[in-house]
């Protein structure tokens, strides 16, 4: 920052009496960037860390401990085949069979080197799901991430600017930005993540959504967020704009075992519509996942009746089984699957993995564990 | 806030990004036309394109027969 500042007055040598003297563009300027300077020196010196985005803050509960994300059901079968490590290039094959979301057949793409990432994946009714990402420096992120196809109801596009400050994390959010119907419509979202104490962040997102036809009214609505990090639990609070809240803790049990709860409480849709059920409805899920050195297995039981487990086992380097399983104690259902995971990369590139996995591990017992800011690593 | 300066560019495209909102029927036709068949290049092209940047910067290259069965390769 300091590069940038105009040579002030009091620096400029002694013998530019009979030169003119550097041209001062503003006193008021240099004063008000003297302030500016002392509150940046100032917020330096406290030491926050980066709290990460508002997007990431449930991710341990919701992302990794709970296994939603995770979920499926009937049969299924992944064929992934490295061809690169650096830049990792990799194709893959999935087949699905008997499950409501998974298509029958989808053909997959993924590039990667140190600043780009692409990928993209199409399924067997030519839809398409595609991801790119640039990293500009430590600090900016541009995303874009877009669905299109004739079976999607409507074409997504998302493009998305992280800005990752010292102490906080900015995004800039638009989904499905058009000019074409004579104005700007789209869904716009801005949201800021602001660490205040070393532990504890507060944020606002804010979201603006301007339909394409003037008849719907354009929306406006406001989301805070809280995050508490401690040394090795993590809670946060939402207050969503839609009127959901979402509470979540996480804690770090031991060095391979995590356990989760989030409750979401909020205003139950039916009742307003159909006239059913209570007016404010809530979850609540417990989750625990477990690593073992060949296997995760996560379990969850919510406040619904729903029992769940996901285990994933590394059978051989090549060969991963995973099986998935659901009870529903109320509507007395029960969903099964069952998974299959076969990396078939030539031989150079298993052994760069090796190498690589063998220098992860080296870097990781020197880190040492217990930060729970990474416990996906 | 003195090195948002250096997204000039950006400032740019936002200030031409208004002025095209101000624009006739003629040309939005035209930009909604060509919105469309970017989309379409875009569902048909982004996985060949994906591809071919990773069969480009691999070494060794891998060849076609490899790159898109699904059968391991010995």
């Amino acid at each position: 920052m300091s590069d940038l500042t105009p040579v002030s007055p009091a620096a400029a040598p002694a013998s530019a009496v009979a030169t003119p003297a550097p041209r001062v563009y503003n006193k008021g300027f240099s004063q008000v960037k003297d302030i500016f300077n002392k509150i940046y020196q100032s917020r330096a010196n406290l030491g926050l860390p980066n709290p990460g985005t508002t997007e990431n803050i449930n991710k341990e509960v919701s992302r990794d401990v709970l296994l939603t994300p995770f979920f499926f059901t009937g049969l299924k079968a992944d064929v992934s085949k490295s061809f690169s490590l650096q830049p990792v290039f990799q194709v893959s094959h999935a087949l699905a069979l008997g499950s409501p979301v998974l298509p029958n057949y989808a053909f997959g793409s993924a590039y990667a080197n140190e600043n780009t990432m692409m990928q993209g994946n199409i399924e067997s009714d030519l839809s398409l799901t595609g991801r790119a990402q640039r990293v500009w420096n430590s600090a900016h992120t541009s995303r874009a991430q877009f669905q299109l196809g004739d079976s999607q109801p409507a074409a997504l596009v998302q493009l998305e600017h992280d800005y990752l400050g010292p102490d906080f994390s900015l995004t800039l959010r638009a989904l499905n930005p058009s000019i074409t119907s004579g104005t700007l419509s789209g869904v716009y979202t801005g949201s800021l993540l602001q660490s205040v104490t070393k532990k504890l962040a507060l944020g606002i997102e804010t979201l603006y959504s301007m339909p394409a036809s003037k008849e719907v009214p354009s929306d406006v609505s406001t989301s805070y967020f809280a995050r508490y990090t401690s040394t090795n639990w993590i809670a946060s609070v939402q207050a969503r704009g839609t009127g959901q809240t979402v509470l979540s803790f996480y804690k770090k049990i031991a060095d391979k075992v995590e356990a989760g709860i989030e409750t979401e409480i909020g205003p139950n849709p039916n009742a307003m519509l159909l006239g059913t059920g209570n007016l404010i409805d809530g979850t609540t899920s417990i989750g625990a996942k477990y690593e073992f050195r060949q296997s995760i297995f996560r379990g969850k039981i919510d406040s619904t009746g729903k029992v769940s487990c996901l285990v994933e086992r590394q059978v051989l380097p090549i060969l991963a089984l995973s099986f998935a399983g659901e009870i529903d104690h109320v509507a007395k259902t029960a969903k099964v699957g069952l998974g299959l995971q076969i990396e078939a990369g030539s031989e150079e590139v298993f052994e760069q993995q090796m190498q690589l996995q063998q220098q992860m591990a080296n870097a990781g017992a020197g880190a040492g564990t217990g930060a729970p800011s990474t416990p996906s690593a | 806030m003195l090195h948002l300066w250096h997204q000039m560019p950006l400032l740019c495209a936002v200030k031409i990004l208004l002025l095209i909102i101000k624009m006739t029927d003629e040309l939005k036709e035209r930009l909604s036309r060509v919105i469309d068949t970017g989309r379409v290049v875009l569902q048909y092209g982004w996985i060949p394109f994906v591809v071919y940047v990773g069969w480009k910067q691999s070494t060794p290259r891998p060849n076609l027969l490899k790159l898109l069965s699904p059968l391991p390769s010995a």
